[in-house]
């Protein structure tokens, strides 16, 4: 471990399947969560997250450590160029997975507040749908099959909108 | 994926092609509604992922010339430029086919008007041949019309120191029409004189009737409204505009809808010394969308300008006059993001004066490479991004 994150303070996070991941503060400020509970001082040095799994969380954490390394825009405005485009291949890197983690992690950034990886998976997830049939949709996204139009309506939505269809 | 909340799936269907949203209606019921849900078309309005999807529409008249219906063609987009002649021809079946009124007797007659557009709405007023009679909108692409409440004033058919608009307020999500009407002839030319004649008549959807608010522009105004960032534009009238052999421009009149402020903003100036152009003057400039921002096409030097977000007139475009030298140019909007324009040309006889439909022409004109493409189609030709989940009643 080198000095300069043994110096900073640490914050852990246990899983729903109790794994602990000991991150930097810097990296947990990521979350927007997180954030406020440093800031109210309601956080103990444990924050249990009994709902997102250690797959996820770990998944989670690299996005954050990556994304706190690397420069913010708003700190600097002539924001070294290499920095975003290294980046972005590294979000279009992190966000090849598959649809069931994608969707866990979506959840779990939601829960965390973490904007980047909410308009990062939102983007992941429309690139996906796009352009798709609905019955692909329900397939890729799994709906549940109580929810689905009745054949009259989806015939009348059909006829609504033939030309998207085409 | 049914655990997802509401905001999250905004964000994933805000993000998806207006076209992939249709079909996605069908995925399920939770999904019929997020997509018919009026926020979903704020912020996709916001977002501006989608190319212009051009509307085609032409009058389909009854033998005896009278009309009988608009009919609209939805053109799928195609990016290639060689086949556009093939992108433009419309469908032999329309998407959308809106009905005449039937005149009240057999010597009456009814003329159907295209006013303008906001958001993917359409909207058209049905007239006598001296008063209009009935505002409608159209959404073409969900097939639908709604008639606004019964009209308690005078509004001339020819719209010549009048005009209205269809809004979006977004801070209530409510549409609106926005009518300006001038009271009879004004006793003098005197501005001042005129301005006390001007009122303002509001219609918020879903109501029943016409509000008069206190507020009226400056001058009268005339032409089509082009709805941009809130606010509606209009051209302030031929008849009114302020002349002077220095200003050869019109003012534009804009009214912020939320606040129902109006303001003015004064005309581009061109630097350019190129030639005037021999036909027509500035009553054929116009007010154009040009990808949700408002644009002015300058009849004296074929330029396009755009008013960007720090209210300066920037050049879009310059129509090389070579092409279009005698006539009329009608600037109808943009074909594509890069910002590619079309234009209608209709060629005036120079003997006669006279126009006529079979001269007109369709062009395509590249905003970078200044390579126009001609085309004969005769229907009338709107382009702009659709985003058509307005709910049109609440």
């Amino acid at each position: 471990m080198s000095t300069s994150s043994s110096s900073s303070k640490k914050i852990v996070l246990k899983s729903a399947d109790n794994e602990t991941f000991e991150i930097d503060e810097i990296v947990a400020l990521e979350s927007q969560a997180i954030k406020n509970m440093i800031e109210d001082e309601c956080a103990d040095n444990v924050i249990p997250l009994g709902n997102i799994d250690s797959k996820t969380l770990s998944k989670i954490i690299e996005y954050c450590k990556k994304h706190a390394e690397s420069p913010k825009k708003d700190d600097n405005a002539d924001i070294d160029e290499k920095a975003v485009e290294d980046l972005k291949s590294f979000d279009a890197e992190f966000a090849k997975v598959d649809m069931p983690l994608i969707q866990d992690i979506l959840m779990a950034a939601n829960f965390l507040n973490i904007d980047n990886l909410i308009g990062l998976m939102c983007r992941t997830i429309a690139d996906r749908i796009k352009g798709k049939t609905p019955e692909e949709i329900r397939k890729i996204l799994n709906i549940n099959k109580n929810d689905l139009l009745s054949p009259e309506q989806e015939a009348k939505a059909r006829e609504e909108n033939s030309w998207a269809f085409d | 994926m049914d655990g997802i909340p509401t905001n999250i799936m905004f964000h994933i269907l805000s993000r998806c092609p207006v076209k992939s949203l249709l079909c996605f209606r069908c995925v399920s019921k939770l999904w019929c509604k997020y997509i018919d849900d009026i926020y979903l078309a704020i912020i996709h309005d916001k977002r501006g992922i989608e190319e212009p999807t051009p509307i085609m529409f032409h009058l389909n008249p009854l033998p005896g010339r009278r009309p009988r219906s608009l009919c609209f063609h939805t053109i799928d987009h195609q990016s290639s430029a060689t086949n556009t002649l093939v992108m433009m021809k419309p469908k032999e079946v329309p998407d959308f086919e809106f009905l005449c009124k039937k005149p009240r007797s057999k010597s009456s007659i009814t003329n159907i008007e295209f006013l303008g557009s906001c958001n993917g709405l359409i909207y058209v007023s049905e007239s006598d041949g001296d008063l209009v009679t009935t505002l409608s909108v159209i959404h073409p692409i969900k097939k639908q019309c709604y008639e606004l409440p019964h009209l308690p004033f005078r509004f001339s058919c020819f719209m010549s120191r009048e005009s209205c608009g269809l809004c979006f307020d977004s801070s209530t999500n409510t549409l609106k029409m926005v009518c300006v009407l001038l009271n009879g002839h004004p006793p003098s030319e005197n501005p001042e004189e005129v301005r006390k004649n001007l009122y303002t008549m509001v219609h918020v959807f879903g109501t029943k009737s016409w509000q008069k608010i206190p507020q009226v522009p400056s001058y009268p105004i005339q032409g089509e409204a082009i709805f941009a960032n809130g606010c509606l534009h209009w051209l302030v009238s031929y008849h009114d505009s302020p002349k002077s052999p220095s200003k050869d421009k019109r003012h534009v009149v804009w009214f912020d809808v939320k606040k129902e402020e109006f303001g003015s903003i004064d005309p581009p100036e061109t630097t350019s010394n190129r030639p005037n152009r021999k036909y027509g003057n500035w009553s054929c400039d116009h007010l154009v969308n040009l990808n949700g921002q408002v644009g002015y096409f300058c009849n004296r030097t074929t330029e396009v300008w755009v008013l960007n977000h720090k209210n300066e007139w920037v050049l879009h475009c310059h129509i090389d006059d070579k092409h279009f030298s005698y006539g009329y140019i009608k600037v109808f909007g943009c074909l594509n993001k890069d910002g590619d324009v079309l234009i209608r040309f209709k060629k005036i006889n120079e003997k006669t004066s006279c126009s006529s439909f079979t001269t007109s022409k369709m062009a395509f004109y590249m905003n970078h490479t200044s390579l126009v493409e001609k085309m004969d189609i005769k229907q009338t030709l709107l382009c702009f991004p659709i985003a058509c989940f307005h709910s049109m009643t609440s």
